[in-house]
């Protein structure tokens, strides 16, 4: 069974500075590359933060994958050697995704709930997935990390309260003078946090900044009178050296102008002074701030418990998740292959938008589930999913059917009928083979996408519609449109994201899962009680090329479940083309094998050669024993090996 | 009918007291999950005090302004309606503690204080004595606002005077914001105030004692509107501080419940309430 595990360092033991700047300094992709091809793991994910470098693995040799990373990180940094023991650590399981969560929520850090630490695990996660290594255990994770942030973000006191100089005078100022950008700002003097703070106040859009400069100051000398900034709210002095006799004038000036609001000064300096008496003038200095932001952090820790409670759910549901038959199914599309998590992933990022959709795939592979998934998954789920067959339906209809026609737009037309368009508003329409549409057709496509309005057959007015547009096609559609047989324009507006449900002899690990939920479907339909599929059988499946993609497998468990007469899919229970179906010798007319057969039979070959001795077989593939595990994996190969 | 009003009247007391709880509890843990009831109780409390104003009205053939006790009702529902309109408009619920705590003792009180039974007293079927009424209720609600937003503002500057920043800067809204809301309620409450005695003026040789205009609570009344006429008059013309508005502000409402519920009660004889 696969276990999520979490190994890192913690950066703050490494105290020695050039050790610090030796890690922080690696590159990670050199380091990516390194634990794909050193460390075995089903999917993985290496991030940074200002505290700890981590890697979380999905593994079912879990320690096998631990030694390997420990192994890794020595080789990567010598001088964690003479280091103490504690800064290495390994979570498992539960805790592995507790760790997680804490980590992105950056509990136990100095800067709790401080964004950078989901930054930091996004900037991870996007580099792990860019590089295959990442499925979709650690997808959910991910997602889940993420989800937990927003919410609590919005609502947890773990959030509130401000943890750093600049955002302790944000915090200071909104609460004295309200939002934002009603805020205005002068900073005066240099030093070397001024940069920092201005570019904080413009992350939370203060009203205005302006720094007061020497220059300014010699204007205000040589006018014989202040030349003061325009009336702000919040006044900055960054050091000592600001005469304090033009502060006291600037001060006055201001006060004068405020009919009665308050002034804020804000003295970082490290003597600081209160250089006026007002009722007016509320006056902080740094040590002022450091107690405001030592309070907050201590309220974020005392919200702590609270918050690790809230996390104990998530985990808890997190594991359900990962341990229920559900992991591998979405929205009635089933298969645990990392070229169906892409799709997935695809779906569930393309659900919570409107835009246009394009699947592409060949006959059978499933293009309908998909934009039935995306459906389901999206705000308009409650809404009309209207699926219409382009090449079903025959020219002169199709325009007819989805647009609708008025009374006498032709002969048949006795009275008004409404759209398909129309019929699927505020939902979403399916458009089947989208390549057989007539170029009339595709025209008028193309302004219900654009404008958002249908016309009726024969009438001149125009009706607003609002409907997602999910089309699918098993031809090239790039290759239509270079032939004048497509709309370009059509094409790139279809395009907007593109789907390519991958053939099923190109996933072939999905079959078992796919095969065994025909067989229950079809057994409960037929009333058979069908226990599974003998092993024999299994194989016949997984070396057939599907032609028919899913489709064919589905038509071939059912004909298995009405002929088998025991309570198991034989091979004599398959249909002819499959039983007689080998690598030695295919029936003419059959698919040429594919990269994927070719490579899994050699490695078969290989690893009956040397007997199952695995290091042997990775010295005569020529590729890391990493390499040789995943592909085990990946080609469902039994592990009778010796290390 | 009358029962089922009564009922009505504590079940809305219940609600508002409810809606409290869930306010202070919100205020003191500033979880936002907890604003939500608080609000739905309010309203709740404030629906049931319209049906049972509705009520009243339906059988007395009156709206209930003829006793201190129906008139305080009264003046709660209007200040309940009216928070809840600041609620949303502001997006703002730190002020729910102090109102629906000032709701919940009001409402108590006129909940245990008689109603009027019996015939209208003639005055109270001149329609401009119902209209000065309610001009004096919809002022004071007003000035009630301004005390609360007053005592918020108090209560924060303090803290931001002494750099003690602890409960009540991470719990109620901006400095700024608290002026100006108290500002601009006890303008609107001045207003009415103002054309509610005007109309008084008016009122008051036709149906009072010659001498009505030595009465307790008739100068009580115009002692409020010389406090609140301080308070504007300083903040307008001497750019006063508005620590030391939010103090007229404070003793401005004092006065009004001195006013509103001893004076007239106790002391007055020409005014009702």
């Amino acid at each position: 069974m696969s276990e999520i595990i979490v190994v890192g360092i913690k950066l703050p033991w490494i105290e020695d500075e050039a050790n610090r700047k030796e890690i922080l300094g690696l590159n990670f992709r050199n380091i990516l590359r390194r634990v794909k091809s050193e460390i075995p793991f089903e999917e993985g994910m290496i991030f940074r933060t200002p505290f700890h470098i981590e890697a979380v693995f999905v593994s079912e040799t879990i320690d096998q994958t631990i030694q390997s990373a420990e192994n890794l990180i020595k080789s990567l940094f010598p001088a964690l050697e003479n280091l103490p023991r504690e800064i290495f650590f390994v979570w498992e399981r539960g805790e592995a995704i507790r760790h997680f969560f804490e980590v992105i929520l950056g509990v136990g850090t100095p800067i709790p709930g401080d964004v950078i630490f989901l930054e930091n695990v996004k900037e991870g996660y996007t580099q792990s997935l860019e590089t295959e290594m990442t499925g979709p255990v650690l997808n959910r994770l991910f997602q889940t990390g993420v989800r937990i942030y927003k919410r609590l973000s919005q609502s947890d006191a773990f959030f509130t309260g401000a943890v750093s100089i600049e955002a302790a005078i944000a915090e200071l100022g909104k609460q004295i003078f309200g939002n934002a950008e009603n805020i205005h700002v002068a900073l005066w003097g240099e030093s070397s946090e001024i940069q920092n703070l201005i570019g904080y106040f413009r992350q939370v859009k203060f009203g205005s900044l302006q720094k007061l400069t020497p220059e300014s100051e010699a204007l205000m000398d040589t006018s014989d009178r202040i030349l003061q900034p325009k009336q702000v709210d919040i006044l900055i002095k960054a050091n000592g050296n600001a005469s304090t006799e033009k502060l006291i004038r600037m001060l006055q000036a201001q006060l004068k102008m405020r009919h009665g609001a308050p002034l804020l000064l804000i003295d970082l300096s490290k003597n600081p002074e209160q250089p006026l008496k007002n009722d007016l003038l509320l006056c902080y200095s740094r040590n002022d701030l450091e107690a405001l932001i030592r309070r907050n952090f201590k309220e974020r820790e005392k919200s702590v418990p609270g918050l690790l409670k809230r996390l104990e759910k998530e985990v808890r549901e997190f594991i359900s998740w990962q341990y229920s038959r559900e992991r591998f199914e979405f929205s009635g599309i089933i298969g645990r292959s990392r070229k169906l998590q892409v799709v997935l992933e695809t779906i569930a990022r393309v659900s919570a938008t409107d835009v246009t959709v394009l699947i592409e795939g060949e006959s059978g592979t499933g293009k309908e589930l998909v934009a039935r998934a995306i459906h389901e998954n999206s705000p308009r789920s409650n809404q009309p999913f209207i699926v219409v067959n382009c090449a079903a339906i025959s020219e002169t209809l199709l325009e007819s059917e989805l647009f609708g026609y008025v009374k006498g737009a032709f002969t048949g037309a006795t009275s008004q009928k409404k759209g398909l368009f129309e019929e699927a508003d505020r939902g979403t329409i399916f458009l089947d083979e989208i390549a057989e549409m007539s170029p009339a057709t595709q025209a008028n496509i193309l302004r219900v996408i654009q404008e958002g309005e249908v016309r009726r057959v024969g009438s001149t007015q125009t009706i607003k519609v609002d409907v997602r547009v999910i089309a699918a096609t098993n031809k090239d559609l790039k290759a239509l449109v270079s032939e004048h047989k497509f709309r370009e324009d059509l094409y790139y507006r279809l395009k907007v994201m593109q789907i390519v449900v991958p053939p099923l002899r190109n996933r072939r690990e999905d079959i078992p899962d796919l095969a065994k939920y025909f067989v229950e479907k079809y057994g409960h339909k037929n009333a058979k009680h069908i226990l599974g599929i003998t092993e024999e059988a299994s194989a016949l499946l997984q070396l057939y090329p599907w032609p028919g993609n899913v489709r064919e497998l589905e038509n071939a468990m059912e004909r298995a479940v009405v002929m088998t007469i025991g309570q198991h899919i034989t091979p004599t229970d398959l249909p002819q083309e499959i039983q007689f179906f080998s690598e030695k010798g295919q029936k003419s007319g059959t698919p040429w094998p594919t990269l994927y057969d070719v490579e899994k039979q050699h490695i078969l070959k290989t690893l009956e050669y040397v007997d199952w001795n695995l290091g042997k077989a990775t010295e005569m593939l020529g590729i890391s024993r990493a390499t040789l595990w995943r592909k085990l994996k990946d080609y469902g190969i039994q592990q009778k090996y010796n290390h | 009918m009358e029962n089922g009003i009564l009922v009505l009247r504590w079940i809305g007391l219940l609600s508002y007291f409810l809606s409290f709880n869930f306010y202070i509890r919100y205020f003191q843990e500033q979880r936002k999950n907890l604003a939500k009831p608080a609000t739905f109780f309010l309203l709740a409390g404030v629906l049931m005090q319209a049906v049972a104003i509705l009520g009243q009205w339906e059988i007395e053939g009156h709206f209930p302004i003829i006793s201190v006790g129906e008139a305080t009702f009264t003046w709660m529902f209007f200040f309940g309606l009216l928070y809840l309109i600041l609620e949303i408009r502001l997006k703002e619920q730190a002020f729910g503690v102090f109102i629906a705590g000032l709701i919940v003792i009001f409402v108590f009180v006129s909940n245990l204080l008689p109603p009027h039974h019996g015939a209208l007293p003639p005055f109270f079927q001149d329609k401009t004595v119902q209209i000065h009424i309610f001009l004096m209720l919809f002022s004071y609600t007003g000035l009630t606002i301004g005390f609360i937003a007053s005592l918020m503002y108090l209560l924060l500057l303090k803290e931001l005077r002494e750099k003690n920043l602890k409960y009540f800067y991470s719990r109620l809204p901006a400095l700024e914001l608290l002026d100006k809301l108290s500002l601009e309620s006890i303008y609107v409450g001045f207003i009415f105030l103002t054309v509610g005695i005007l109309i008084a003026l008016s009122l008051g040789s036709k149906y009072l004692t010659h001498t009505w205009y030595l009465d307790v609570k008739i100068i009580s009344v115009l002692i409020t509107w010389i406090i609140y006429a301080v308070y504007l008059g300083i903040r307008w013309f001497l750019n006063a501080h508005p620590r030391k508005c939010a103090y007229v502000s404070m003793i401005g409402f004092s006065w009004i419940v001195i006013s509103f519920l001893i004076i007239s009660t106790y002391f007055s004889k020409a005014h009702a309430y």
